[in-house]
């Protein structure tokens, strides 16, 4: 009888120290796309000659193990995604408060397929990439890698089970982008649908002697954003373009803007922001069918002048301490 | 040297070299930062309007100090 696809779940929990892996997920949830566990067993023929047109062997030179899933965002579980991304989270009453930290946590990930449960440790996150269109559910993509997989006595018992939680919608939310910041042209609230992808340029340390990664490493964190907005006229464009949306030559250097886009699931909300984004859009396509004229906006989210984080997450609700 | 007032009480969860590293601080206290990591996410919570600058102190230069010597 074949192995029913269906009946999948992942789990997460943030470990104490790496090599140290958690026996049980803190948070598990089910996942709308991608596997439960990935694995990267990378080989390649032998290039040598011989008496024959064809290839002696195979050489293997490593095996990744690593994640790659989309979900919802569940209060719960998208907090503690969120903050094995960006490294730091303050938590003061209901409220975390998400920011980029100069290290992040290490991981065990839990797989589950059916009654097989496997488990990666000392797993960090690669990309978390949050994405919506309209007012469809706020869609959740996450990826990374780990070192070692516990292929046959991982353990799945949750401590919280996600799996039939609500989740963020952009339904009672709030949208803004302002592609100028404080400055002269105004904030739109036009947002028709948007991308905020998180990457911390993850590299795993390979070492001679160990088929597995003895170590994944993060780099810098790397925040792009991008919106579709409805325009009822040029300044958005123009303001990029030149600094101002009366300009008429095109400026030396960015205008930095800003954005802000919160999702809510009852009483709990997360708010996605950034404070110093430096803007791009083509021009908006003409259409002969018609229609409203959409702008695309490509947005670079950097730390503010004086430093600090590139990037804010804050979650009312989830964990009731810090994750 | 910055410190910062906590008008609430903070629990902050992070990492140092991938360890995880726990800071608590009480309502109402004023906090002075020990480490440039700690000073990092303080300025961030700052601008979060989380807490509030309680003082800054630039380090003068040698020849402000000499001036006001």
């Amino acid at each position: 009888m074949p192995l029913q696809a269906a009946l999948a779940q992942v789990g997460v929990a943030k470990q104490t120290a790496k090599g140290t892996a958690i026996a049980n997920p803190e948070y598990a949830f089910g996942i709308t796309d991608g596997s439960i566990l990935t694995v990267d067993v990378q080989q390649e023929r032998e290039a040598r000659t011989s008496a024959y047109l064809a290839s002696t062997g195979v050489n293997r030179t490593g095996v990744v193990a690593g994640f790659d899933f989309s979900c919802r965002a569940h209060a719960g579980s998208i907090g503690l995604l969120s903050f094995l991304t960006l490294g730091t989270d303050t938590f003061a009453t209901s409220t975390h408060t998400l920011t980029a930290g100069t290290s992040v946590n290490y991981a065990t990930i839990f797989g589950k397929q059916g009654s097989t449960v496997y488990a990666l440790q000392d797993a960090k996150v690669d990309s978390l990439e949050f994405s919506w269109d309209g007012n469809a559910p706020l869609g959740v993509k996450a990826s990374g890698m780990g070192t070692t997989v516990n292929y046959s006595t991982a353990t799945f018992t949750p401590g919280t089970d996600d799996t039939y939680a609500v989740y963020m919608r952009p339904a009672g939310g709030t949208f803004s982008v302002d592609v100028d910041g404080a400055s002269g042209t105004a904030a739109v609230s036009t947002i028709t649908s948007g991308t905020v992808t998180l990457s911390r340029n993850l590299q795993e340390i390979m070492v001679s002697g160990t088929i597995t990664p003895a170590d994944v490493f993060e780099g810098a964190l790397d925040v792009d954003v991008s919106f579709d907005v409805v325009i009822d006229d040029w300044n958005l464009w123009r303001t990029i373009v030149t600094g101002t949306s009366a300009g008429t030559t095109a400026a030396a250097a960015p205008t930095y803007g800003t954005f802000s886009c919160q999702f809510t699931d009852g009483t709990n909300t997360l708010t996605l922001a950034g404070s110093r984004v430096a803007f791009t859009a083509d021009v908006p396509s003409a259409d002969p069918a018609g229609g409203p004229l959409t702008l695309s906006l490509a947005g670079l989210s950097v730390m503010p002048l004086a430093g600090g984080t590139p990037f804010t997450a804050t979650l009312v609700g989830g964990k009731g301490s810090a994750y | 040297m910055t410190t910062y007032t906590c008008p609430e009480a903070l629990e902050i969860s992070t990492a140092a070299d991938g360890v995880p590293v726990l800071l608590t601080y009480k309502a109402g206290s004023t906090v002075t930062p020990k480490t440039e990591a700690e000073a990092q996410i303080l300025a961030d919570l700052c601008a979060a309007g989380v807490v509030s600058v309680a003082s800054s102190k630039t380090p003068k230069t040698k020849a402000a100090a000499e001036e006001t010597e």
